[in-house]
């Protein structure tokens, strides 16, 4: 116990601990940043919980309603956790030294453990408890309801997270496997994701179901007929959860009186919890020892004795390209922050037209689905390029070596921008076939990928830049490169207030000639007005594709002589 | 103190043994040079000996407590120094070395004692109390050191201790290695400057290729050089085979007299 408290106690502190010699602006700009990111999400929780307020009272939906609330979170925390488990417990640089000190390797499991179940718990209670009070106060619950919901914000992370470390053990088996254990994990984290997200969208597809009337028009009872059905059958899968939320609400179950409900939910979720954190942890902290041993020992030595060709890239441009992807794609950090995009951007926009064409039938309402495609693809396809914002930041303290090499600055930036502008193309490219292919709207397509060409290339040498001008390149974790840096949203701040402009300049006119189509009006200015703003982000998009690219090219010796390593 | 008998190593399903049949054995009061060419297997030993990696066939035992069958007690006479630098680098020196010293169950009066004198030969006592993320490279191996004495081992394990630090740096260290096992501890770590490893080690074993080709004191290792270098003898063994191998009188135990720097 001793031991545990030790380990622990250091694994918090050099978890926590600010990063000193920070500048003062900086940290303020990113608690800003930090904060309003807080603040949108927290309002648009509290906002909808507010607004589906009565209707979860007159439908008797609470008990369901918070019963997907933790299945969001328990989601949320089951994938991260896997993650984290991956990363921070089988994969981590300090499992030698963990591993040379007189500590059993079940202790450092459990400090371990903690450590990431307190991160996923501060994350999580901050979110999730602001929602329920409002919740309670909306839907004028008992006081059992804050005390039930309290506890269950603070230990939820425990369910997810022993699921996910029963999860990661063959992950971490299959992926140790491998020589690259870097690329591997990333490539795993990578199709985890993908998997949650699908299916995420996939129960919210399944949840929507069919809910037009045959004119086309939307039936909002069917909506909620059909919610309250699909909400029903999640509660009967996701038992411990529906077992808390039926706990906190005081929702009568089997039959049994309310007291007695009450007493039989606490036991399924007690129940439960003990008998996963029983496997978990008795199978685990052994899978760990085993795990921990063997991920120290490697497997490069054992391909020790392969031989392989040398392999020319074609030039120094190209080899630094190279350089790039590899260390982005073989270090999991990175990975996880710069190529997530590609992965889930296309699986939105898939689900999108799904969901849009189930709920629309052949309403007008496809076009404007497709529109919705055509700005997240704007938003996030090109927003989410995070390896362009932090391909300085990232390369750390190595960038010393980068500017030791002997080729121009500007190539060191080239290659940045070619592996940055093709990875967002790829992205474009995959989200827009499929969006065509659910639309099958040829014109949309076509328009909206001519705009985007240039305007990914705009939006990459912008974020290149801005990471140039001010690279953080004192850090020893990946993860302080990317996730910790706050520094590297502003580019995705910028774009996604874009995307918006370019949401309102061109959907709404859209939308506008459609209605006055129908009701008999002329549509002459409202298609001036569509045209016109179209024309406008043309141009503009060019314009900026050219000038950032030469305001990159020369700014970029400058810049990177500058940088004090 | 450390009683190595016919080790070996074989990673995964490799048919190569990282170490093969190794067998070796320390007495207290001496310090051991550990020679070898860049993957001989120099690191996978210190690895397998302070308990980071498990191995295959033979027995490990540091003051008579068994790796294997118990590694808490054996690695509690264990201090090791690895050749990268520390991980936990947004502790501040202070931070690192309380946690090394509360690991190993070091009284505050103790801790403070070593530390202070520990900080003091390697000129970072002002530095103590900063992030070590803002150390230098030899800064870090250091307070890496620091952290390995706090409990005064039986065994100092170091990895290329001498990578990274100055010429005064160096030479303190090498001063604590006479120092600490003048006190009746073992010093065994690895290097590859020959110069050092001349000067102060009581003996010296050169691997090549997973075999403890010999293990000798400088003595004996000046017979059979043919120009009576530690450089002539450890090119002609590791340059050839180790059945080619210069013959050399493989002494078990022979301890240094506390040789001079």
């Amino acid at each position: 116990m001793k031991s545990y408290l030790i380990v622990m106690r250091m694994l918090v502190k050099n978890m926590f601990k600010k990063n000193t010699g920070e500048k003062k602006g900086l940290k303020i700009f990113t608690g800003i940043v930090l904060g309003i990111l807080y603040i949108s999400i927290l309002f648009g929780m509290i906002s909808t919980i507010i607004a589906v307020a009565p209707t979860v009272g007159d439908y008797g939906l609470q008990s369901d309603v918070l019963t997907f609330i933790f299945a969001m979170a328990v989601m949320i925390i089951l994938v991260f956790g896997i993650t984290q488990i991956l990363t921070g417990l089988y994969f981590s640089k300090d499992t030698e030294f963990f591993l040379s000190l007189p500590v059993s390797t079940g202790t450092v499991y459990f400090a371990k453990m903690t450590v990431i179940y307190l991160g996923m718990m501060a994350v999580e209670a901050v979110i999730m408890i602001p929602c329920l009070v409002v919740m309670g106060i909306t839907l004028k619950m008992s006081a059992l309801f804050y005390i039930v919901g309290l506890v269950a914000a603070l230990f939820l992370p425990a369910l997810p997270l022993m699921l996910a470390s029963i999860i990661a053990m063959p992950l971490m088996f299959l992926v140790s496997s491998f020589k690259n254990k870097g690329a591997m994990t990333s490539i795993v984290t990578l199709i985890l994701f993908a998997l949650v997200f699908g299916a995420y969208y996939f129960v919210m597809f399944r949840v929507s179901g069919n809910v037009s009337n045959p004119d086309g028009a939307i039936d909002f009872s069917q909506i909620i007929l059909s919610l309250k059905e699909s909400l029903s059958k999640m509660s009967d899968i996701l038992l411990p959860l529906s077992a808390i939320a039926r706990l906190a609400t005081l929702t009568p179950v089997y039959g049994l009186s309310v007291g007695m409900s009450a007493l039989v939910n606490a036991g399924i979720f007690v129940g439960f919890t003990a008998v996963l954190a029983a496997i978990a942890f008795g199978v685990s902290s052994t899978v760990y020892k085993r795990g921990a041993t063997k991920i120290a020992e490697g497997t490069n030595k054992r391909d020790a004795g392969k031989k392989r060709d040398y392999k020319s890239s074609g030039g120094a441009i190209k080899a630094l390209v190279a350089k790039e992807w590899r260390q982005t794609l073989r270090t999991p950090a990175f990975a996880l922050n710069c190529l997530l995009f590609l992965v889930i951007v296309p699986i939105i926009i898939a689900v999108l037209n799904m969901t849009s064409g189930q709920m629309s039938g052949e309403t007008a309402l496809d076009s404007q689905f497709s529109y919705m495609s055509v700005f997240m693809i704007m938003m996030m396809g090109i927003g989410m390029n995070y390896g362009a914002c932090t391909c300085f930041t990232r390369e750390g303290e190595t960038f010393a070596f980068s500017k030791s090499l002997p080729v121009d600055f500007y190539d060191l930036v080239k290659a940045k921008q070619i592996l940055y502008i093709l990875l967002g193309y790829i992205c474009i490219a995959v989200s827009s076939v499929i969006m065509l292919i659910f639309s099958r709207d040829f014109w949309l397509f076509v328009i909206s990928v001519g705009l985007f060409v240039p305007y990914n290339i705009a939006y990459v040498n912008f974020a290149v830049w801005y990471d140039l001008s001010c690279p953080r390149l004192k850090w020893t974790n990946p993860k302080e490169a990317t996730r910790r840096d706050i520094k590297g949203m502003v580019p995705f701040f910028i774009n996604a207030g874009v995307s918006m402009v370019f949401l309102f300049t061109t959907w709404l006119p859209r939308i506008l000639i459609s209605t006055a189509q129908s009701e008999g009006f002329p549509t002459g200015l409202f298609s001036a007005i569509y045209i016109g703003a179209w024309v406008v982000f043309y141009v503009v998009a060019l314009a900026l594709a050219v000038v950032s690219h030469v305001k990159l090219k020369k700014a970029a010796a400058r810049l990177c002589e500058r940088v004090e390593i | 103190m450390l009683d190595i008998k016919n080790l070996t190593k074989v990673y995964g399903k490799s048919d190569v043994k990282a170490l093969d049949d190794v067998t070796l054995k320390l007495r207290e009061g001496e310090i051991f040079g550990f020679l070898g060419p860049n993957g001989a297997g120099k690191t996978t030993m210190i690895k397998v000996l302070t308990g980071i990696l498990p191995f295959n066939d033979g027995s490990v035992e540091i003051c008579g407590e068994d790796i294997k069958r118990n590694p808490k007690a054996a690695k509690m006479n264990i201090g090791y120094v690895p050749d990268s630098h520390i991980i936990f680098d947004k502790l501040s020196g202070r931070e690192y070395v309380d946690f090394m010293a509360d690991i190993y169950g070091v009284g505050v009066a103790d801790r403070k004692a070593r530390a202070e004198k520990l900080l003091a030969s390697f000129s970072l006592t002002e530095d103590f109390d900063r992030p070590i993320k803002d150390y230098s490279h030899g800064m870090k191996q250091k307070i890496s050191i620091i952290g390995a004495l706090i409990h005064n081992p039986k065994l100092w394990v170091l990895d290329e201790p001498m990578t990274g630090l100055d010429p005064q740096s160096a030479f303190e260290l090498k001063e604590l290695m006479r120092e600490h096992c003048n006190a009746g501890n073992t010093v065994f770590f690895s290097t590859h400057v020959l110069d050092v490893a001349e000067k102060i080690c009581d003996r010296i074993g050169i691997i090549v290729k997973g075999k403890l080709v010999m293990a000798g004191s400088m003595e004996e290792i000046r017979e059979a050089s043919k120009d009576g270098s530690l450089e002539e003898f450890f090119l002609s063994v590791a340059a050839k085979p180790a059945f080619e191998a210069p013959e050399v009188k493989k002494s078990e135990t022979s301890v240094g007299e506390g040789r001079k720097i």
